[in-house]
Formats: C-alpha cells, sequence, structure tokens
C-alpha cells in the first residue's frame, strides 16, 4: 500500500489565509458551546436556490464525517508556512456540489455592513448582483 | 395606545432627546421593539442595535455614527437595500469603495426628509420616501456561518426578493405611490 501523499495541486478548492482563519475562529467559537465530539472542520456544499440557481452552503464538520458521509470529498487546508493559522483544518466538500465548485478559490472579506465569505468559481457562468447564487 | 406599549418595555430609553428631527413619526420610535407597534413602522432588532453601536465605537466620534439604510434601483428584482454607515459631522464615510455613494451621502440628517430611529443609543435613519417601500419591515443584523449583514426581513412590500435578501420586487408596481 503507498503511503497517502497530499497534492495540493489536486486539492478541489483553494482556501485564502483570510478564510482559513475564519473557518478557525468559527470553529473555536462553535466547539466552545460543546463538550463532545468537536468540529473539525466545515462542508461545504450547493443548494438550489436563488435567482441565478445555485448558492452555496456551509456547514460544521465533525470528528467523525467521513463515516457519516463517506461519499464527501475530504482535502485539509495546506499553506506552504505551517504556522499560519487555519493550516490542516478539513474541509469536505458534498459529492452534489463537488462538479460545481472544482477549482473555487473561498476567501473571507470582512466590512463594516458585513462580514461574509467570497467563493471565486471558474464553473460559474452567471452571478446574482450580490454574489450569493450563481449558475453552472 | 403609543405610550402604553413604550414604558412596558423597559429596556428602551426615553424620548430620544439628541433627536434632530421634531416630527410626529419620532414618537414611534420608541415603540419599535415592543409586540403592539403599530404595522406600518419599521422592527429593528437588538442585534442590529448592538451590530450599529459596536462598529460607531469603533469610529472617532461615536455619538454622531448612524446607520442610513435607503432603497435604490437595481438588482435583480428591480429594487435594493442599500445600507450606509455614517457619521453626521460627515468628515468619515463608509471605509468600502462604493464610489458613487460615497458622494451622495455627505452624513446630513435632513429634519424635513429622515426619520430617525433610535434603539439602545443606536441609530438608524431612513429618509421618506425609502420608507414608504419599507413600511412593516424589520431590519436585523443577521449573522450566519457564511455571512453576516445587515439585512432587511419581513418586508410586506416585496413580492420577491433575490435569493440574498438584498434586492427585492414591490408590490403593484405601478400601482404603488411611493413611486410616483
Amino acid at each position: 500500500i503507498k503511503p497517502k501523499k497530499t497534492n495540493r495541486s489536486r486539492d478541489p478548492i483553494t482556501v485564502t489565509p483570510a478564510a482559513a482563519s475564519r473557518i478557525l475562529y468559527l470553529i473555536s467559537q462553535h466547539n466552545q458551546t460543546r463538550n463532545e465530539d468537536m468540529a473539525i472542520g466545515i462542508r461545504l456544499g450547493t443548494k438550489k436556490r436563488g435567482c441565478n440557481g445555485l448558492s452555496y452552503t456551509l456547514d460544521y464538520a465533525y470528528e467523525n464525517h467521513s463515516q457519516k458521509h463517506k461519499r464527501d470529498e475530504a482535502m485539509e487546508i495546506q499553506f506552504d508556512d505551517s504556522n499560519i493559522p487555519g493550516h490542516g483544518l478539513k474541509v469536505f466538500i458534498e459529492p452534489m456540489a463537488l462538479m460545481n465548485v472544482i477549482g473555487t478559490k473561498m476567501d473571507f472579506i470582512d466590512d463594516e455592513m458585513s462580514s461574509e465569505f467570497t467563493f471565486t468559481n471558474p464553473n460559474s457562468k452567471g452571478e446574482c448582483g450580490c454574489g450569493e447564487s450563481f449558475n453552472v | 395606545v403609543t405610550q402604553t406599549s413604550a414604558s412596558d418595555n423597559t429596556q428602551l430609553p426615553p424620548s430620544s432627546t439628541n433627536n434632530p428631527t421634531d416630527s410626529p413619526t419620532t414618537n414611534s420610535t420608541t415603540t419599535t421593539t415592543t409586540t403592539n407597534h403599530n404595522p406600518d413602522d419599521l422592527t429593528i432588532t437588538a442585534s442590529c442595535a448592538a451590530r450599529i453601536r459596536q462598529l460607531a465605537s469603533l469610529r472617532p466620534n461615536p455619538d454622531s455614527v448612524y446607520l442610513r439604510l435607503y432603497v435604490d434601483a437595481g438588482g435583480c428584482s428591480g429594487f435594493q437595500y442599500k445600507f450606509l454607515l455614517l457619521t453626521e459631522d460627515g468628515t468619515t464615510t463608509s471605509t468600502d469603495n462604493s464610489d458613487d455613494e460615497a458622494e451622495e451621502e455627505d452624513g446630513t440628517i435632513d429634519p424635513e426628509e429622515d426619520i430617525v430611529y433610535t434603539i439602545d443609543g443606536a441609530r438608524l435613519v431612513v429618509d421618506q420616501t425609502s420608507l414608504e417601500l419599507l413600511r412593516g419591515s424589520t431590519i436585523d443584523y443577521v449573522q450566519e456561518m457564511i455571512r453576516s449583514s445587515f439585512a432587511v426581513v419581513n418586508n410586506p412590500q416585496s413580492e420577491s426578493a433575490c435569493g440574498c435578501g438584498s434586492s427585492f420586487a414591490v408590490k403593484k408596481f405601478e400601482a404603488n405611490p411611493a413611486l410616483d
């Protein structure tokens, strides 16, 4: 059996340090309210919604996520410098969403009016004005 | 009814003293978080007020900071809600680079045009024209995992809305008096 090798170029999505740091923050906040089964990462999905067809969904992923959702695509956030906050966090992608989000860059924008994750998706052919909904 | 309901809620400040507008509508501001408020008025949630206060505290002159909400043409459904954080003296405007808006808004509150809602020390300002399209709405600061932002929810004037809720279509578009 070959050792499992992490190959960054084959990761389905890329996560910026800003987004990773926000995910880390959300997870630590979330875990403070829990005694067991801690969140270890996030699950990205899409659902039919919005004026342009699809919108992104985010949820927490827990320790036993791979057993519960066997068909999810799993990856770890990898930075060149492993000291960057969020390095090593797990990202799971719903199987139905994978083809729609492959190659997507996930970023986090924080300003006064809103703080939100943004998705730069090469598969997207059109977007809603606010950027929440897209079509492929 | 207005007075009774206002005294029921001890959390609310007495009729705002720093309110530049003296129109009768300012009285209703004290009732906006009570259960039996005027259905035509705006409801401002506690999380919205808390966020305005939090943002204001980061500014040099927190007391003059307010949140302006207006309705603009645009978006996929015809109209769009816009939020701006402004200061009355006009020294600072929103830090984001929404170019054209910053030019339009110098931070002045016009006593004839604007309605000021004061909730727990936080101010929300809406101009009369926009208010016509917002009556009965709830102004909230929605916090979700994927996004936290100011939002207008449950707008009775809205017939359909964009997925994100920033854009909406007006009911009975042609007959709506607000659009004359």
